[in-house]
């Protein structure tokens, strides 16, 4: 056991979660190694502060005195509007995922189909819309097939529309409406509607 | 209190007894306030974390199992998901102590000087941390969980906790004040009570 293995297994040491073998190596090495001794203190005295610094911090720390009635009110009214339809933010977020990959589905085919289709004859655009800059892709990828690129092709909005027509769930419609918002700027940004009439 | 109280709370609350559930909420509320204000560092936001996570208890309690685990390891799992997700909102608000403990809300009066400085400056160093390793750290160092029942609240291996610890520490280290590291090297802070410290004093022979 070197040093470095040393030093990553000193909290879990001094924690006591080690096996009895890796228990028996860091204790063997220690014998041998001052700095690494050393290392053991100031690491037990980083945890002994941490420990106590938290503790102190929170001893007389208590909730709010209107904790209790507060939630009362929120179960309340929590309590009418359950059976109605319980909040359920993963379901949203499972209904986001699936708009964005049926969304990623028809930009990647408006991105891949004319490479793909490259020596064919060109798509009608009353069946296949596609965006300005894809139709621009796809001339320049009749001109050099091997070449596909990979820039940003904003979605075709009378493609998403027609699925928004047809698509039943609406979870999944309000979640692609949201998507092709011009001020959509990723799921980092996301905030579920309803949290945010909650908070 | 003991389990058997505790489920017992659990299944009244569940057949709608409001008494049942106020005294699950109030044998347990502490525990998920300080968690939760270890984990933010802003006494206003564990208030609002607390209400979340009670209503979240309120909603699926049906769905604790108590073969699974002990309730209280089922409250921190809610807590930290929570905190989690607060924190994607939110940056960490450090909060003085002295803030943080108003005094309406202090019941046996202000900490020590002296103890209050080193709360600050752990409160200050855990700053400096994202919220995962907060967690970890809150979880071992604050409430003196075993790494196994770390992971099973995070939902990580053990291997994850232990290299999310080592990092945490060599951070926090990196970030507490010199004084304060010497005070407790020195053993000059009073030992708080409930701390139980591992094997924090092991004995080496180098």
């Amino acid at each position: 056991m070197n040093c470095r293995e040393a030093r990553e297994w000193l909290p879990h040491y001094l924690n006591d979660e080690l096996s009895a073998s890796e228990r028996e190596l860091v204790q063997t090495h220690l014998a041998g190694c001052e700095g690494c001794f050393d290392e053991l203190r100031a690491m037990g005295a980083t945890q002994r502060l941490v420990r106590t610094g938290l503790h102190v911090a929170t001893k007389h720390m208590v909730p709010s005195a209107q904790a209790w009635s507060k939630l009362q009110e929120v179960l309340q009214s929590d309590n009418k509007t359950q059976p109605v339809m319980q909040h359920r933010p993963v379901f949203f977020m499972r209904a986001v995922g699936a708009a964005f990959a049926a969304l990623s589905v028809m930009v990647g085919a408006a991105v891949l189909r004319p490479a793909l289709v490259g020596n064919l004859a060109p798509a009608s655009e009353a069946t296949v819309a596609v965006s300005t800059q894809a139709t621009l892709t796809r001339q320049a990828a009749q001109q050099e097939p091997a070449h596909v690129p990979l820039a940003p092709v904003n979605p075709d909005r009378r493609l998403l529309a027609a699925f928004l027509k047809t698509e039943p769930n609406q979870s999944v419609r309000s979640a692609i409406a949201m998507l092709t918002e011009p001020d959509w700027h990723g799921l980092d940004e996301f905030t579920c509607p309803t949290c945010a009439r909650m908070q | 209190m003991e389990n058997s109280e505790v489920l017992i709370l659990i299944r009244r609350s569940l057949a709608g007894d409001e008494r049942a559930f106020a005294a699950l909420f109030h044998q347990y509320k502490n525990l998920v306030y300080r968690t939760a204000f270890v984990m933010l560092g802003s006494p206003d936001e564990a208030d609002d974390v607390l209400q979340e996570v009670f209503l979240e208890v309120h909603r699926s309690l049906s769905s604790y199992q108590a073969s699974k685990g002990a309730f209280s390891t089922w409250l921190y799992r809610i807590t930290v998901n929570d905190c989690l997700s607060w924190r994607r909102k939110r940056r960490f608000l450090f909060v003085s102590l002295e803030e943080c403990v108003p005094e309406p809300r202090d019941e046996a009066g202000r900490a020590h000087e002296g103890q209050a400085e080193i709360a600050d400056d752990v409160l200050k160093a855990m700053s400096h941390l994202s919220v995962k390793l907060r967690a970890v750290v809150a979880l071992r160092y604050y409430r003196d969980l075993s790494y196994a029942e770390i992971a099973t609240i995070l939902n990580v291996p053990i291997g994850t906790v232990k290299s999310r610890l080592f990092e945490a520490l060599t951070l926090l280290r990196k970030h507490l004040s010199v004084s304060a590291t010497e005070a407790v090297a020195g053993n000059l802070l009073p030992s708080v009570g409930g701390m139980s410290g591992g094997n924090a004093n092991a004995e080496v022979h180098p």
